[in-house]
């Protein structure tokens, strides 16, 4: 119950005790303590610091997928190529950088290969006005395509240690991993922009009422556009992390990501349609679900079991979304 | 936040509320009603890491190490990454580490990749071999090879020699020029046809590209050209099917003998109709067997290259081929008597 309700701004007439709205960010927060209670009992030392923190390195590359993710089916999308574009970006840079290009230069052309990949989806949905969901499932064919054509299916491997470091080493006495830092920039980013901007109000209206916010004067396909290219930039991000903590470039990483990132920005309270969710809902969502996979695993549950429960929990959350709303908007 | 979290509640939605509550309980239990053990049995656990969990290959070699956990009292966690994906398999090496299972054996994806989670595994204090695929050696205390490259070229030239005689022409289809257990697998059957069998003679080696149907036809064009073949080596079980098929379409079996590598639940029709007689392979069940002797020396500090052997319970005694690595075996011969005893 980590959740302060500074904005309840409640009617006092609509309930009899209007001091505490009990929301789906609280529930949420509530079962997060729930299953790490559970995991202490059924895993030793599951609680420790130094295994709750050790365990992000599992679904950092996840969060930063789910933040951008937030954006995108708030405003009523969807990207279903994230995993694909992932695995583009890697496959680029580590080819470039296998091919003599300085390292730094290397990630440089993956990012922009993200962003481009990200502006690609944004233009096609926003200028061509194609369906989000066709869009983004012929990119993630042809991003995947594009990566297992370019790599030949070979990986690269031979990073230098600065690099891997990005994603295997730990700081604050070898308890914090060292790409936790870069989640939780992004997580406040992504808060300020979603929740502050103008950009952000945007992104709600025009998943609430995409007419409505164009007849407002707001440039939708820009923003459109803008919401897609972002994405890609986290995607890129994400790709840099993963491909340092696996040292490992290659065309099949990452593959069927797409589908617990959606699971999770779905459980954080976002409404699959568009027009509601939170980024601190999403971090919640991310943080309920990764660690029950993890601690399951840890338990001795099969890994296979894990597909099962992110598919579960994507319709709970769907489910739960629709249990919690009220009048329709 | 949207608007919905600043409505406050009201009557009807608490009972909602509660049956989600108890939907989300109830998975929570449910989930845990899946354990098959509770995590701290008082036996040690060793974690049994195929490459991907449904493959019945990893499924038999998971057999084998299961029953050799029975035999010495472990408890075998049979976890993996549920398609050949590298991240995943990383993932649950970091996760085995953080659970505190006492020896982590691995079939890797990667050599380079599963490296720092190992190492770090072995830092505190886990014992890891590798089987089937190895890792940078720094990485584990032990490899086991399931089946020396020679012993392997070495039966398949005595099978041809067998069932073809020790001259006349001979034809090879192997799935890949480059692939270096391919490579050198044909180099080990070449070897040994020219140093035991002299008169023998490989005509030509066609590319089936790992491909069925086009392994077949350059096979099928080939025996047309040179009906005098007597034998086909084939270097991959996918070759072992076309060139199967392609004997059949023939209506040549038992006049041409094919020797080579084969997966018994693909050429199981051909062992059956007499097309093939032998193949050679590798017993996966014995290699998840022999991996956990290898974790169960490896725990109680008996593990030691001086000795030359390892102890592996029904397999006997395993040879060091290096100081860090351990022979299975000799290779394994399919024919239609024990064929059935394997699944995979």
């Amino acid at each position: 119950m980590s959740q302060p309700t500074t904005r309840s701004t409640a009617p006092a007439e609509a309930s009899p005790r209007p001091r505490f709205a009990f929301t789906r960010t609280h529930g949420l927060a509530l079962l997060l303590v729930i299953e790490l209670a559970g995991l202490g009992v059924l895993v030793p030392g599951y609680l420790e610091p130094g295994s709750l923190l050790d365990t992000s390195r599992t679904f950092i590359e996840t969060g930063i997928l789910a933040l951008g993710m937030t954006f995108v089916i708030v405003s009523g999308g969807i990207d279903l190529s994230v995993a694909s574009l992932l695995a583009l970006v890697s496959v680029v840079m580590g080819l470039s950088y296998q091919a003599g290009l300085p390292l730094p230069a290397a990630m440089f052309l993956g990012i922009m290969t993200g962003i481009a990949g990200g502006l690609v989806n944004g233009a096609a949905v926003a200028y061509l006005g194609l369906h989000p969901f066709v869009v983004t499932l012929a990119t993630m064919a042809i991003y995947r395509g594009a990566a297992y054509a370019i790599s030949n299916a070979a990986a690269v491997s031979d990073f230098p240690p600065w690099f891997t470091s990005i994603g295997q080493s730990y700081f604050a006495g070898g308890l914090v991993p060292a790409q936790l830092p870069v989640l939780v920039v992004a997580a406040l980013a992504c808060w300020l922009l979603l929740d502050r901007t103008t950009f952000g109000r945007r992104v709600y209206g025009i998943g609430a009422n995409e007419l409505a916010t164009r007849f407002s004067g707001v440039p939708v396909e820009r923003v459109k556009l803008a919401i897609y290219g972002l994405m890609g930039c986290l995607v890129a991000v994400a790709a840099m992390i993963q491909t340092a903590r696996v040292s490992t470039a290659r065309a099949n990483a990452s593959i069927g990501l797409e589908l617990p990132v959606i699971a999770m920005v779905v459980l954080g309270g976002t409404k699959i349609t568009g027009g509601a969710g939170t980024i601190p809902g999403t971090v919640l969502g991310v943080l309920v679900l990764a660690y029950l996979q993890d601690g399951l695993v840890s338990a001795g549950v099969r890994n296979d079991w894990g597909l099962v429960i992110v598919g579960a929990f994507l319709i709970l959350g769907v489910l739960a979304n629709e249990l919690f709303r009220r009048a329709p908007r | 936040m949207s608007n919905d979290e600043r409505r406050p509640s009201r009557l009807l939605n608490t009972t909602r509320r509660q049956a989600m509550m108890g939907l989300g309980g109830g998975l929570l239990a449910g989930a845990s009603g899946l354990l098959a053990r509770p995590a701290f049995a008082a036996n040690q656990t060793v974690a049994f890491v195929p490459k991907f969990t449904s493959d019945p290959y990893f499924v038999s070699a998971n057999q084998g190490a299961q029953e050799a956990g029975k035999e010495l009292g472990l408890t075998v966690q049979y976890n993996g990454p549920v398609d050949a994906n590298v991240a995943g398999q990383v993932d649950i090496v970091d996760r085995l580490v953080r659970s505190r299972v006492d020896a982590i054996s691995i079939c890797a994806l990667d050599p380079t990749a599963l490296a720092p989670s190992l190492m770090r595994a072995q830092q505190k204090g886990i014992k890891v071999n590798t089987w089937d695929a190895d890792v940078k050696s720094d990485a584990r205390q032990v490899f086991l090879n399931q089946a020396s490259y020679d012993a392997i070229g070495e039966t398949i030239a005595d099978i041809m020699a067998k069932g073809a005689g020790t001259s006349g022409d001979f034809l090879m289809v192997t799935g890949s020029l480059t692939a270096s257990n391919m490579l050198a697998w044909m180099k080990a059957i070449q070897e040994t046809v020219a140093k035991k069998y002299p008169d023998m003679h490989i005509k030509t080696t066609l590319l089936g590209e790992q491909d069925i149907e086009k392994g077949k036809n350059v096979t099928l064009n080939y025996l047309r050209a040179n009906p005098d073949t007597k034998g086909v080596f084939t270097v991959d079980g996918i070759a072992e099917i076309s060139v199967a098929e392609a004997v059949k379409q023939l209506g040549m079996s038992g006049k041409i003998t094919i020797a080579g590598i084969g997966v018994p639940n693909a050429i199981r029709p051909y062992i059956k109709d007499g097309i093939i007689k032998d193949a050679v392979l590798w017993s996966p069940v014995d290699i998840g067997y022999a991996a956990l002797y290898i974790s169960k020396a490896q725990l109680d500090g008996t593990f030691d290259p001086a000795k030359g052997v390892v102890k592996a319970g029904r397999l006997g005694d395993l040879k060091f081929t290096a100081k860090d690595e351990v022979l299975l075996g000799p290779p394994l011969v399919f024919n239609k008597d024990n064929i059935d005893k394997y699944n995979f």
